[in-house]
């Protein structure tokens, strides 16, 4: 099954699919900047719990691998984000760890060291909600809402087009660095490279070629710019609203109440000896 | 390049919100005549949006706490301009977000801001200057490629040291040389391997399609022009 029908058929089946998808995104959006405003590390890990019983709810976890592999990927350029904001300090302030590595000057603060920590915590949350979005709400009822939102119709209509091509093209692309593997096309790193942009001038080609069929396919079908939903996801109603500035406003004063609890620089010090 | 979710402070992302508001207006409103003017136009336009999902999805894990990928925004900027290569990559950026984790909802304006306004303006400037000198669509197009995805990772580098130096107090020289330092070890290779890629699309396109190079020297390097 391709990528895109996998991502499909998960939003279709899955739990929340019925829930107002603006009502979702108003939600979702509320607890990334929540997260963002708290300066407590405990809202975020909320927030995480939040995103993550919602995505465990709506897809029993079963996650396409191709998401997973690259979700994995976003978490190892988080870590390596936070790390580059720990070593980032104020030299003002004493080092917990002072370096020199390259051309890196290491400074390693407790307040960067803290700083790093709520920013990975955000990062993992803002994942972990961002995706209970995307897995419940397919791209149809998505274009729906934005079009209920007054939304130019041209707009709501190349998010459509420019979700189904891109699939389209990572699949022709993948196949083309499989057809590559085959005729030992990474035999060397010249070979490789000539591997890749054959690739990608192919799947451009290929684009081109897409666009002229499928005008022609769409015009045959009497398209006029507008893709119906036969069964049209439910509207948002107020109480979405109200719970998610409700949740988000309770959040805050968490996070006033709760500043200054987690101190990952004295949790860590064992570890480190500092 | 793409900041991830959480990384900018909520001052840093209203800014970059506001900066990328008006040329994201105004793109809409390009978009929409280009698409009531040109039809036709209208499945290219989403080809290029998609090919700008597929190219920046090729993702390098890079030290800044970010990624190194190529943008894929040259021929979109080229065709259209730079206020339609805003709205396609916000929506990419949102679609990334979203499905890959790649970028973020609060980070979208600084995202967009560098690979949707600022670096494909200097590849259209690129383009512009290097056509009146006489340059062929393939050494222009290599040009403003090559420049685009460059000046997307410059912006980018900015955009996290200002939001280090305001959060964490650092020194605004050397955090910038650092950011910069390490992209320019990935992104440098990467720009030139874009430029060659988009020269070959351009070449390719000089043969099937020449009428397209008409339309992209008419396009306007002033962002806020409405003219198609």
């Amino acid at each position: 099954m391709s990528e895109q029908m996998e991502m499909d058929e998960l939003a279709y089946s899955s739990r929340m699919v019925n829930w107002a998808p603006l009502g979702k995104l108003i939600f979702v959006m509320a607890m990334l900047i929540i997260g963002l405003l708290a300066d407590s590390l405990v809202v975020p890990l909320i927030t995480f719990a939040i995103g993550f019983a919602l995505m465990a709810y709506s897809t029993n976890l079963k996650i396409p691998l191709i998401l997973a592999l690259a979700i994995g990927e976003a978490i190892l350029i988080m870590i390596i984000g936070s790390g580059m904001i720990s070593i980032m300090g104020d030299h003002s302030q004493p080092a917990l760890w002072e370096a020199q590595f390259l051309w890196f000057d290491i400074h390693m603060t407790e307040q960067s060291f803290n700083n790093a920590w709520q920013i990975f915590v955000r990062a993992v949350a803002g994942v972990t909600l961002m995706l209970s979005f995307a897995c419940s709400t397919p791209i149809p009822h998505l274009a729906h809402a934005f079009r209920s939102l007054h939304c130019p119709n041209e707009i709501t209509e190349l998010v459509v087009l420019i979700y189904r091509y891109a699939f389209l093209l990572l699949e022709r692309f993948l196949v083309m660095l499989d057809a590559a593997q085959c005729r030992l096309g990474y035999n060397g790193s010249m070979t490789a490279m000539r591997s890749y942009g054959g690739a990608m001038a192919g799947t451009f080609i290929f684009s081109m070629e897409l666009a002229e069929k499928s005008e022609a396919a769409l015009a045959c079908r009497n398209y006029q710019g507008y893709f119906p939903i036969y069964h049209p996801p439910k509207s948002m109603s107020i109480m979405w609203v109200v719970v998610s500035v409700g949740l988000a406003v309770a959040l805050y004063f968490v996070g006033k109440y709760t500043e200054g609890w987690i101190n990952m620089a004295e949790i860590m010090a064992p570890l480190f000896g500092w | 390049m793409h900041i991830m979710e959480g990384y900018l402070d909520p001052m840093w992302c209203v800014v970059w919100f506001v900066v990328m508001a008006p040329f994201f207006i105004i793109g809409v409103i390009k978009l929409r005549k280009i698409i009531a003017e040109h039809p036709e136009q209208k499945m290219t336009v989403a080809l290029s949006g998609a090919f700008i999902f597929l190219l920046s999805s090729l993702k390098l894990p890079s030290v800044t706490g970010s990624s190194s990928h190529p943008t894929g925004t040259g021929i979109a900027v080229v065709f259209y301009g730079v206020g339609v290569c805003a709205v396609l990559s916000t929506i990419v950026l949102i679609f990334q977000a979203l499905l890959l984790a790649h970028g973020g909802f609060t980070t979208l304006g600084a995202n967009c801001v560098s690979m949707g306004i600022i670096g494909p303006f200097f590849g259209l400037l690129v383009w512009k200057l290097v056509r009146k000198a006489g340059g062929n669509p393939f050494i222009s197009m290599f040009c403003a490629a090559a420049i685009a995805d460059l000046m997307t990772y410059v912006v980018t580098a900015l955009q996290m040291t200002l939001n280090v130096v305001t959060v964490s107090g650092a020194d605004f020289i050397s955090s910038f040389s650092e950011f910069i330092s390490v992209y320019a070890v990935t992104q440098v290779p990467l720009a030139i391997i874009e430029g060659i890629i988009f020269a070959m699309f351009a070449h390719y396109l000089s043969t099937a399609k020449p009428e397209i190079f008409q339309i992209a020297d008419e396009n306007k390097l002033n962002p806020f022009s409405t003219e198609v």
